[in-house]
């Protein structure tokens, strides 16, 4: 097993290298760069700027060397722990990382937390049930968390929270708890605000977890195994629970491994619409501005986490199921 | 026949699914009894309510579809007190205590019938924990000594294998040695030997005889192979489209078949060395919701009377504790 896990990270190591490449290749395939952009953003407010400062500028951030120079020379920084430096906020990469990734985090393990502890009691309530009103009830649910876009339940949320509360539950703290030191009020704060983004965020992905949980139980329901445990005159509990469940979870835990980055960048246009200090929204900016160490940084991070993820769904599997060996 | 002898009695037993389709009487006022220590065939082709009816002995018709609609399965247990098994909630304790515990059951495809995440061992030992108040410890030495009962080498290294690394006539082994390891009454084999081949066939009955004599269970096996009644059983009951049509002894039955469906099940037997073409029972089973007026079976007899298509015929005794349900024999 831990043969497999080291073989699995040397694996992983290519596959960076490459993503690496396509993704500076991808952020830069539009015309122009960021400097264009930024001057057309000066000279839309009426400020002219002179060749001279232009070259200034380009020089500084390296864009007037050929492409491969600058890959080469963010890679390498890359490797070194140093990100390199943002065009747009003006900051050290790394500093924008370590202000916003704890947030970054915790939006998305709650959210991972939630749709699981949610969607495996749903989807095994809904599969012994079959047909029931309440499973029905759950399938409705469902499709509606599916359907519904997460920036109108995040906007549907806000409204509602505005006028039955009197505030509208935006961001992850109120605003005098933002920059105070740590405390148990600022946790309950915390917890005030964090289950806004989390049921949103969290809503479709759980919705689609109880589909499968439910259809893989009611396939494994019908396996002859569960009739020799109910012939050996065990609790219908102890057949579903300990039998039947452990059987249905294999898909879910395959899901895992694309759950961390899904939520990771889908939370994008949440946080912008709930204020969220997350990176989703910093990432989608810096996409669509060309600012290219930032975007290729958030890049090679999201990949760092397909590849944690599904090694984590991977172990997971072989601890499930004995007939998954890895040699 | 003394009554002690007596283990379980099905008498009139109704098994009904309520389908969109119409009431399908899969088992329709089945009677039998299975006696201490003996082995009781159930024959017939598929789709009669062979299965049905030993689903409806361990309460494990499907639901929500599948009930019992009527009659009784009357269980004499290990102090010769009387249960009605037909009239228990099938997942009461009291039920769940004579499942696995008092009657044990084995399935038709060993590949499919052990859990595939847990090991023999471990499901071996849940079956006696559950029943037999035993430790961790006792209960796994009583799983390997049942493992080596049922002719597993090297019981104590396998123990600890997965379904998986079993071949089909290992798994069926391990099912017996789980169905016997809290020392059943009665054990209900259903198309045991079916998914294996026929050397491995022949193993697996041989060591169910091998059981029997020295554990003394019942055994009611569920077969559409003559061959394998002629082996195992003492009495056989022959099933159509969801009745009993004849029951005897099975010397009896071999000697002196009266339906004219047992007649054509044994006749449809390939005998070695005879190269003329096999002899089959034509047409088909009807379907259990649309049973056509009178007999069954009258449809695919060549001597049916006018009177086989019209009413329904009753149980002929024909000595012998040998009785048949056709009016040829009225």
């Amino acid at each position: 097993m831990i043969r497999y896990i080291f073989k699995r990270i040397l694996n992983a190591i290519p596959l960076l290298f490459f993503v690496s490449i396509f993704g500076f290749i991808l952020i830069n395939l539009p015309p122009g760069d960021f400097l264009t952009t930024y001057l057309v953003q000066l000279s839309d407010r009426g400020t002219t700027v002179d060749q001279a400062t232009i070259e200034t500028l380009k020089a500084r951030y390296g864009l007037d060397r050929p492409m491969y120079q600058q890959y080469f020379m963010w890679i390498g920084n890359f490797l070194k722990g140093d990100m390199g430096e943002s065009f747009g906020l003006n900051r050290p990469v790394n500093d924008i990382v370590r202000d916003f990734l704890p947030a970054t985090l915790l939006v998305t393990i709650s959210t991972l937390f939630f749709t699981w502890l949610m969607a495996i009691p749903i989807g095994i309530y809904s599969a012994t049930h079959q047909h029931s009103w309440k499973d029905n009830l759950f399938t409705v649910i469902g499709f509606l968390g599916l359907a519904v876009p997460n920036f109108l339940f995040a906007l549907v949320l806000l409204v509602g929270g505005f006028t039955i509360f009197g505030n509208a539950p935006i961001g992850l703290f109120s605003p005098e708890f933002v920059d105070a030191p740590f405390s148990i009020a600022k946790l309950i704060d915390l917890l005030k605000h964090l289950w806004v983004p989390v049921l949103v965020i969290g809503t479709s992905g759980t919705a689609s977890l109880i589909r499968i949980m439910r259809g893989n139980l009611l396939d494994v329901l019908e396996q002859q195994f569960i009739q020799t445990a109910r012939s050996k005159g065990l609790s219908e509990r102890i057949v579903i629970y300990k039998h039947a469940v452990r059987n249905a979870l294999h898909p879910l835990v395959m899901q895992l491994g694309m759950q961390l980055p899904e939520i990771f960048s889908g939370a994008a246009i949440t946080s912008i619409v709930l204020n969220l200090p997350t990176l989703g929204s910093i990432y989608l900016t810096a996409v669509q501005e060309q600012d290219m160490y930032l975007a290729g940084s958030f890049l090679m991070i999201i990949t760092v986490l397909l590849v944690v993820g599904n090694l984590i769904a991977d172990i997971l599997l072989a601890v499930l199921d004995p007939r998954v060996l890895y040699d | 026949m003394n009554n002690d002898n007596i283990l379980l009695t099905c008498s009139g037993l109704r098994t009904y699914f309520y389908t969109d389709d119409g009431v399908v009487k899969a088992v329709d006022d089945v009677n039998f009894t299975i006696e201490r220590g003996k082995t009781l065939g159930i024959v017939g082709e598929s789709g009669c309510g062979k299965s049905v009816t030993s689903h409806s002995i361990m309460q494990l018709v499907p639901k929500p579809h599948g009930k019992i609609s009527g009659g009784e399965i009357i269980y004499r247990g290990h102090d010769g007190e009387e249960v009605n098994i037909a009239d228990l909630d099938p997942f009461g304790p009291k039920m769940r205590q004579i499942r696995g515990n008092e009657i044990a059951m084995i399935f038709q495809e060993p590949m499919t019938s052990l859990n595939p995440v847990y090991s023999i061992g471990d499901q071996i030992i849940e079956s006696i924990r559950l029943h037999q108040k035993l430790n961790k410890k006792d209960a796994k030495a009583r799983a390997i000594e049942m493992l080596k009962l049922v002719g597993i080498p090297a019981a104590e290294l396998r123990v600890n294998e997965y379904p998986h690394q079993l071949s089909g006539g290992m798994r069926q082994r391990v099912m017996i040695a789980m169905a016997l390891s809290c020392n059943p009454k009665l054990l209900i084999a259903d198309e045991p030997t079916t998914a294996l081949d026929v050397t491995i066939e022949a193993q697996i009955l041989e060591l169910m005889v091998d059981l029997q004599k020295k554990l003394g269970m019942s055994i009611m096996i569920i077969t559409h192979d003559l061959g394998v009644v002629g082996e195992l059983a003492d009495d056989v009951a022959v099933m159509y489209a969801g009745k009993v049509v004849e029951n005897a002894a099975v010397v009896d039955l071999f000697d002196r078949p009266l339906h004219p469906y047992t007649q054509g099940l044994l006749n449809s037997r390939p005998v070695i060395g005879n190269k003329k073409r096999l002899f089959s029972i034509p047409g088909n089973v009807p379907h259990l919701a649309h049973l056509p007026k009178g007999c069954p079976f009258a449809a695919r007899c060549a001597n049916a009377k006018d009177i086989c298509l019209s009413e329904e015929p009753a149980v002929v005794d024909a000595g012998q504790g040998h009785s048949v349900r056709c009016w040829l024999h009225a």
